[in-house]
């Protein structure tokens, strides 16, 4: 299971984000999204999506065991996370998030809530 | 902790340099929600009714609404306002993008801006972190490059408001720019800016806004997002936006044609919709929470003239850009929709006031020793260009035209007046209306002058007849109810009048976020309580009769609609009174278009009403009663 990013179909409204901070921290808060969409205007127009691509990166530099592959997504033990955002220099994409009222990354879990809003197709869940 | 809302109001003094927090007013949340009401209060309470509207008195006020931010249709809006050089009265505009919910997420629901700054600056937001900054190295740019700069600086999450040359000069139809192409565009709200030395404001928060019950608010918009995702009006709306209206306008014959002259503009193909889906669609662009991304980003091209990035041209500027400036070829009129966005011009102000030059010129009032030798034409994109940069610098007959329609035929005289398509100074949207009296009717009334945004009634005129006066106004008064709550609530209008988002749904929506119970009934009332407000601000503003002020053009009446659909069309002087006649008494004004004290008593403004007494500007007793419902909606002719 994977999340198929279009980008040339993204019109970034961040329902995704919006849907994402809901559904995992009960708050609208895009800050707290586990995607970012962010535009390149004036030239060239386009958007761009940074989220988690499964390449497992984290879980091999996390130096507590705190990432690991549940069934295929990442899952973050927070418990046994030190915020040493080892993680977040690493990753390859910059698709892992940190807030200053979170004391953990944030990290795509494959949920796919955000497959659900969007409407154009930028965002679609895929094998 | 008000649910709903960030809780806290910034406000700045400019003068002294100073910055404040204050907790939001619950009674001021409740009774007013947000937005424009926010901005229609903080006018009338605290701007002497003597102030400069480009004088340190005036307030500038940014606005987000109660559902700004929330996980709600297109909660994407932020309202700005302050006193109108344009208008001289309340004004407010109503923006899309991202600003507004990034407002919201740093702490707060509005700000106040007053004074002038010794020097130029922009306003830093950062969630608690809130300074006046030197404005030095963006201070001249474009409204585009300035936003461009800035978020380079800053960081891309950043969200910029800005404006361009134009409000730097002080141009009384300078907007002010956000997202690269979204704009608070009209009544010159980026001069108000300008006056205050003030070039933009960038925003960055990280906060949430308490939500009552998210759950359901979060259920009830994922049921509304998949009810609309196959509405039939879906597809063209996300395909071509509202450019989609320049082939339906033209077949009815309301498209402004050089200056208002004609309804229809031959060769109107080359510059709809499919022309910018096919030959300059980049990508769609949408704001915070919409999932109809209405908005085409173009890139234009001319060989050796010009290579440009712009949002657009949506239909209003395809209408004041294109057909009334007799602009054909689309290319054109998307380098003149980048010329007004990055100069921090209104498309529908600044094409309106160059056709107004046009049209000048091809009736001797303007020559060519007013315009460096020139012979300006309708249709050349070059003399387009020419007078947007005179006006954006205010140079040679940019020093006339700056100031609007209105003020420039007043000092132009003779018959120049009947060319400046305005009402209150504000000029008219991108209907002609010669055979839509009720949609003339609306920008006629409008409390910001003759801006679609208060009530659009040419469906109303399409149901009903379009030779048909009588019946209408009651209509037009739910129109000016219906359409601003949207921007009080700051949730686009678009979803309500083209993909059936309903305000049955938008109402439970409010009342999961906010917990209130605030039925349909009291949310029209509110958007009423406003309306009735401005209006008082006009009218203590620019003195009685309210009447003098709701009369357009006099082509409306002179000149018949030359050529296409409508041709032969025009009212009469006597059906613009009974227009205004129908409308007074349907929102229970007098017979010179001020409120009665009924009126104001039963929305809670018993203090307007005293205040409009003691000048002699509130409405007299009249032989008919004041109705206990304003306003109508027209219901659909049964299938």
């Amino acid at each position: 299971m994977r999340l198929v990013l279009q980008p040339e179909k993204c019109t970034g409204c961040r329902l995704c984000e919006q849907i994402c901070s809901i559904h995992h921290f009960h708050e609208t808060n895009t800050k707290k999204a586990a995607i970012r969409i962010s535009g390149m205007f004036p030239d060239p127009g386009h958007y761009r999506q940074q989220v988690c691509n499964q390449c497992w990166t984290c879980i091999e530099v996390c130096p507590t065991g705190a990432i690991v592959n549940q069934e295929g997504a990442i899952q973050v033990i927070a418990e046994e996370c030190i915020a040493c955002w080892e993680c977040v220099e690493s990753c390859p994409e910059g698709a892992i998030f940190v807030h200053e009222e979170i004391d953990y990354p944030i990290i795509c879990d494959l949920c796919f809530e955000c497959v659900e809003v969007c409407n154009t197709g930028a965002l679609t869940r895929g094998e | 902790m008000q649910y709903g809302f960030a809780g806290s109001v910034l406000r700045v003094d400019l003068t002294r340099g100073s910055i404040e927090k204050h907790p939001l007013s619950d009674e001021l949340a409740r009774n007013w929600l947000g937005a424009r009401g926010i901005v229609a209060r903080t006018l009338w309470e605290e701007v002497p009714l003597d102030a400069d509207p480009l004088g340190p008195e005036n307030r500038f006020v940014v606005a987000t609404g109660v559902m700004t931010g929330h996980f709600v249709p297109a909660g994407s809006k932020c309202g700005f306002g302050a006193i109108s050089p344009a208008t001289n009265s309340h004004h407010d505009a109503s923006m899309g993008g991202h600003f507004g919910p990034e407002l919201k997420a740093a702490g707060y629901d509005y700000i106040v801006i007053q004074g002038i700054s010794p020097k130029p600056v922009y306003l830093f937001i950062e969630d608690d972190q809130v300074e006046l900054r030197p404005a030095d190295t963006v201070w001249g740019l474009g409204s585009i490059d300035t936003e461009a700069r800035l978020k380079n600086e800053l960081g891309e999450s950043f969200q910029i408001a800005t404006i361009g040359p134009a409000g730097e000069n002080q141009v009384h139809f300078a907007c002010i720019s956000h997202d690269f192409g979204r704009q608070a565009g009209r009544g010159g709200l980026g001069a108000v800016m300008g006056s205050k030395k003030l070039k933009a404001i960038a925003v960055r928060g990280t906060h949430a806004i308490p939500v009552k019950e998210l759950d359901v608010l979060k259920e009830g918009t994922k049921a509304v997002i998949q009810r609309t995702k196959t509405h039939p009006n879906m597809a063209p709306w996300q395909r071509y936006g509202t450019s989609m209206f320049v082939g339906w306008a033209n077949e009815r014959g309301c498209y402004p044609t050089r200056n208002f002259q004609s309804s229809y503009f031959e060769g109107w193909e080359k510059v709809d919709g499919p022309v910018l889906k096919e030959e300059l669609w980049v990508n769609d662009k949408a704001c915070f929470g919409c999932w109809m991304n209405c908005g085409k980003y173009s890139r234009t091209t001319k060989e050796g003239r010009y290579d440009a990035f712009v949002e657009g041209p949506e239909y209003e500027t395809t209408a004041l850009c294109g057909g009334s400036c007799g602009i054909g070829d689309l290319r054109d009129v998307a380098y003149a929709n980048y010329l007004c966005d990055n100069l921090g011009l209104d498309t529908i102000s600044g094409g309106s006031t160059v056709a107004f030059a046009m049209e000048c010129f091809q009736r001797g009032i303007l020559t060519s020793a007013d315009l460096d030798g020139r012979e300006i034409q309708f249709g050349s994109i070059d003399d387009f260009e020419y007078l947007v940069r005179k006006i954006a610098t205010r140079e040679g007959i940019g020093a006339l035209l700056a100031d609007g329609t209105r003020q420039a035929a007043m000092k132009l005289g003779g018959d120049a007046l009947k060319y400046a398509i305005q009402v209150k100074g504000l000029e008219h949207s991108g209907y002609e209306s010669r055979s839509l009296p009720a949609n003339l009717l609306g920008f006629m009334t409008a409390d910001i002058g003759a801006h679609h945004n208060r009530s659009w009634a040419v469906t109303v005129d399409l149901e009903l007849g379009r030779d048909n006066i009588s019946g209408k106004a009651k209509h037009v008064v739910y129109l000016q109810h219906i359409r601003p709550l949207w921007d009080i609530l700051s949730i686009c209008r678009l979803f309500y009048g083209e993909i059936d988002v309903l305000l049955e749904d938008t109402t439970a929506s409010l009342r999961a976020i906010t917990g209130w119970d605030i039925s349909e009934e009291e949310q029209l009332r509110i958007a009423e309580r406003v309306f009735n407000l401005t209006r008082a601000i006009f009218l203590l503003r620019n003195g009685g009769p309210g009447r003098q002020h709701d009369i357009p053009s006099r082509r409306h009446w002179e000149d018949p609609v030359p050529t296409g659909p409508e041709a032969g069309k025009h009212l009469t002087r006597e059906a613009i009174d009974l227009l205004l006649d129908e409308y007074y008494q349907a929102r229970g004004w007098d017979g010179d278009g001020h409120p009665r004290r009924e009126v104001l008593e039963d929305l809670g403004l018993a203090d307007v009403a005293d205040r409009l007494e003691a000048v002699g500007l509130l409405g007299k007793t009249m032989p008919w009663p004041v109705p206990s419902t304003r306003g109508e909606m027209m219901k659909p002719a049964a299938m």
